[in-house]
C-alpha cells in the first residue's frame, strides 16, 4: 500500500486517483471523529465532505515534517469548532434533562418495568455522548483521540503538538472530570 | 512521591503507558488506595461506554462525491485563467478598493475647492488687494490666493 507522503506528492502533481485513495483511507476515521465531536451523526456526511475539501486546496502547501493524519485530526476539529459554535451544540446536546429530568423519571419507573438491554444501551450511550459535550474541549478532544480512536500518547502529543508529559497529565485529568460528570449516573445503576 | 504524581501513573499504568518501575508503583499504590482503584475502574467502565458509542458509515457515493467537488473546483480555477479563488477574491477586492479610493480623492478635491471658494468670498478686501484686482479681469483661482495670502 502506499504510504500518505507518496498520495501527497502525487496529488500535489494533480492525480486526482491518489486523491481518491487518500479519501478512502481517511474517511471512516474522519467521519468517526466528527460523530464523536459533534455529539450527532446527523452532520457528519457534511463536514466530512467539507473537511476533505479544505484538505484538497490546503495540500499544495502541507509540510512532510508532520504525519497527516495529525494535520487531517486538525482540520477536522477546527469545522467541528466552527459548526459547535454555528449551531450553538452545547445547548441543544446539554446534561441537563438527562440528569435531571431522566434521572428521576427511572428512579420513578424502577419499581414497574425493568429496561431492556437494548434502551438501556441506548440511553447510555445518550447519556456519554451527551456527557463528552460537557467536557472542556481539549479534554474530550483527548479522551477521543484516547478511547476512541485508541492512539497511544505519543501519538496523541504529535496529533495535539503537546509534551508526552502534557498528554499524561490531561488524560488524568479529562478522566476526573468526566468521571464527576457521570459517577452519579453509573452509581444508580450498579 | 506525592498522590498527585502517583494519580498520573496510574492514569498511565491503565493505558500501558508506563515503564517497569511504574508499573510496579500503580500496582503497589492500587492495593492500598480505594480512591485510586475506583478511579480505575470507572476509567475502564467510561473506555467502555466510549468505545460502545459505535461508527457512522458514510454513503457509498461519499469518496466519489468529494472527487466531483474537488474537479469542479479544478474547472473553476481553469475559468478564471489559473487564479486560485484565494488570490481572485484579494484581486477583487483590492480593485474595489482602488475605486472607492479613487471617488474619495475626487470628492475631496471638489469639497476643497467649494471650501475654497467660501473662505475667499468671507474675506473682506483691503483697499489695496481690491484696487489691484479690480484692475484685473477673468481673475482666475490661484490669482485670488496669491491675493490672500499676499494680504
Amino acid at each position: 500500500m502506499t504510504d500518505d507522503f507518496s498520495l501527497i506528492k502525487s496529488i500535489q502533481a494533480g492525480d486526482h486517483q491518489a486523491f481518491e485513495s487518500l479519501v478512502r483511507r481517511y474517511q471512516r476515521q474522519v467521519a468517526n471523529l466528527i460523530y464523536v465531536t459533534m455529539g450527532s451523526s446527523d452532520d457528519v456526511d457534511d463536514i466530512a465532505q467539507e473537511v476533505f475539501i479544505r484538505v484538497y486546496r490546503s495540500l499544495p502547501r502541507f509540510k512532510f515534517d508532520a504525519s497527516f493524519f495529525s494535520w487531517l485530526y486538525r482540520i477536522t476539529m477546527n469545522l467541528c469548532i466552527d459548526e459547535i459554535r454555528k449551531r450553538k451544540i452545547r445547548k441543544v446536546l446539554s446534561l441537563d434533562f438527562l440528569t435531571e429530568d431522566a434521572l428521576e423519571k427511572s428512579r420513578k419507573n424502577k419499581d414497574y418495568v425493568m429496561p431492556s438491554d437494548s434502551i438501556l444501551t441506548d440511553e447510555r450511550r445518550q447519556v456519554v455522548q451527551a456527557a463528552l459535550q460537557r467536557l472542556k474541549p481539549e479534554h474530550r478532544d483527548i479522551l477521543v483521540l484516547r478511547e476512541y480512536n485508541d492512539l497511544g500518547y505519543s501519538e496523541i502529543a504529535e496529533t495535539l503538538d503537546i509534551s508526552l508529559e502534557a498528554v499524561k497529565s490531561r488524560i488524568f485529568r479529562a478522566r476526573s472530570e468526566l468521571k464527576n460528570l457521570l459517577s452519579e449516573y453509573f452509581e444508580e445503576r450498579t | 512521591m506525592n498522590h498527585k504524581k502517583i494519580q498520573l501513573i496510574v492514569s498511565s499504568y491503565l493505558d500501558d503507558e508506563v515503564n517497569d518501575s511504574e508499573r510496579a508503583q500503580a500496582l503497589s499504590h492500587l492495593e492500598v488506595c480505594s480512591e485510586c482503584r475506583q478511579f480505575v475502574e470507572h476509567a475502564k467502565l467510561m473506555r467502555e461506554n466510549i468505545c460502545a458509542l459505535g461508527e457512522v458509515e458514510l454513503a457509498n457515493s461519499f469518496t466519489a462525491r468529494v472527487a466531483y467537488s474537488v474537479e469542479k473546483r479544478d474547472e473553476q480555477t481553469v475559468e478564471w485563467l489559473g487564479i486560485e479563488p484565494s488570490a481572485r477574491n484579494t484581486f477583487i477586492l483590492l480593485a474595489g478598493l482602488v475605486l472607492v479610493m479613487f471617488f474619495l480623492t475626487s470628492f475631496n478635491n471638489n469639497t476643497a475647492s467649494a471650501m475654497n471658494d467660501q473662505l475667499l468670498s468671507r474675506i473682506t478686501s483691503d483697499s489695496v488687494s481690491e484696487r489691484v484686482l479690480l484692475q484685473q479681469e477673468n481673475l482666475s483661482k490661484s490669482d485670488l490666493l496669491y491675493a490672500v495670502m499676499t494680504k
